[in-house]
């Protein structure tokens, strides 16, 4: 084999794992605080250590992992600071993204599907499936985006993401009561179907507001997560 | 060994500061050998700061072809810029409709009259300073610096098209008197004319841009 291909073969694998990983990260089966060593994945995805640890570098670096000395790394704690910012980044984007959809008529072409995505929300919701749950969410509002094309790019948020995915994710896990976030989704649409762009800001903020307000009733079961010291939102 | 750290550390932001005011053209090719001479050091320095700003994206490193620095790629800094405008439009209607810009009123309309001075003297990098500091204001003044960032003073390809747009401004007093329209809107406390005034500055760009079709944005793709 010559060194190039060797090479590129490592590129390949440090791909692949520093993908996988971070989709389990943003997922939450690797959940924040546990611990995960260059041993264990290399020996689970039979590469050498080299790959591996270029992977663990890349993810340490966009604040997926906390790399700590030779005792080995932890999936870093959720830092609800920066996904304050990301929630409010967001809240910017989606009611500019309203109105470009608003202004477009194309939107009202739409409104079955859209309407299709909150029925399968209600399902999602009645049988627990939280990560269903969140891919329909996910899956609603790129709708809109994808409408006036402005799709997202999680590097708007830059290494801010990491951290407002799995609060995301856990905020609808622990909500009391999730159907207002089905609600909410009713109201945008609503919105829409009145044509009027204030009643549209409001529901659309309302609900990118949500994570904040749901989050006192959250925090007790996600603390353990939470990277410790002064917490926004409470 | 520290002294060279100094020196990388040097070049790096001299380099980054040469490719941000288009000094250094893109898409256009550069050696080692001729920043060595140009800076009077050796090359080991040079190619620690050349990595560096590839690892930031300034430059790209191609192996076997050489070092380049970057066509300005135009799908991501209007990518750039519309996350720039979804902020400005709602953070300042905010900070605007709760009162937070009353204290700075002065000091911005200061701002404004300082980089008529600059553009006068055509001094484009102090009006650019300027034109920055004016924007991040506003978030200073609100508690969310966190945005700064966000308003793509950072990027290396909105950046340099906003520099080539203020540089080749037939009239760049518009940039001055845009900037006036949006203290006026927010004395005034009106979201629409706040919002048509961004909307109209934030697009200023494309403006200038198309109509002077500039050398390079063509030269520079690759």
């Amino acid at each position: 084999m010559s060194i190039s291909s060797n090479r590129e073969r490592n590129i390949f694998y440090t791909n692949q794992i520093y993908q996988d990983l971070r989709d389990k990260i943003l997922r939450m089966d690797l959940t924040p605080g546990s611990k995960i060593s260059e041993r264990q994945i290399a020996e689970q995805t039979e590469c050498s250590r080299s790959p591996v640890r270029e992977a663990f570098n890349k993810l340490s670096f966009e604040g997926f992992l906390d790399i700590r000395s030779k005792s080995g790394s932890t999936i870093s704690l959720i830092d609800v600071t920066k996904a304050q910012q990301a929630c409010y980044i967001r809240e910017c984007v989606e009611v500019a993204i309203a109105r470009l959809c608003l202004q477009c008529r194309k939107i009202y072409a739409f409104i079955p599907e859209l309407e299709h995505i909150i029925a399968e929300q209600e399902q999602a919701y009645s049988s627990n499936d939280y990560n269903r749950f969140f891919d329909l969410d996910v899956l609603f509002h790129t709708k809109f985006s994808a409408i006036v094309n402005r799709e997202y790019s999680s590097s708007y948020f830059g290494n801010m993401n990491v951290h407002y995915v799995r609060l995301r994710r856990l905020t609808i896990q622990y909500d009391p009561d999730p159907l207002h976030t089905i609600q909410q989704h009713r109201d945008i649409l609503d919105a829409y179907q009145t044509g009027n762009y204030d009643y549209l800001e409001q529901a659309v903020a309302t609900h990118m507001q949500n994570t904040k307000k749901v989050f006192h009733s959250v925090y007790p079961h996600i603390k353990s997560y939470l990277l410790p010291g002064e917490t926004p939102f409470l | 060994m520290a002294v060279e750290a100094i020196t990388t550390e040097y070049i790096y932001q001299a380099v980054k500061a040469d490719i941000l005011n288009l000094t250094l053209s893109p898409g256009h090719k550069i050696s080692e050998m001729n920043f060595a001479q140009k800076y009077g050091c050796t090359r080991g320095p040079i190619r620690y700061a050349f990595q560096r700003l590839s690892q930031s994206g300034y430059l790209d490193i191609k192996p076997q072809s050489g070092t380049f620095v970057p066509a300005i790629d135009m799908d991501h800094a209007e990518e750039v810029r519309f996350i720039r405008e979804c902020i400005d439009l709602y953070a300042l209607k905010q900070g605007m409709n709760d009162s937070a810009f009353d204290a700075i009123i002065d000091l911005q309309q200061n701002l404004i009259e300082q980089q008529t001075l600059n553009y006068l003297k055509k001094d484009y990098i102090a009006f650019n300073h300027l034109d920055v500091e004016f924007h991040s204001n506003f978030y200073h003044a609100i508690g969310k610096d966190y945005l700064i960032p966000y308003l793509g003073n950072e990027d290396i390809h909105y950046m340099r098209l906003r520099f080539l747009a203020i540089r080749d401004d037939i009239n760049p007093m518009n940039t001055i008197v845009q900037h006036q329209d949006i203290l006026n809107a927010i004395k005034q406390k009106s979201d629409t004319l706040l919002e048509n005034a961004i909307g109209t500055h934030l697009n200023n760009l494309y403006r200038i841009v198309h109509t002077s079709l500039s050398k390079d944005i063509r030269s520079g793709n690759p």
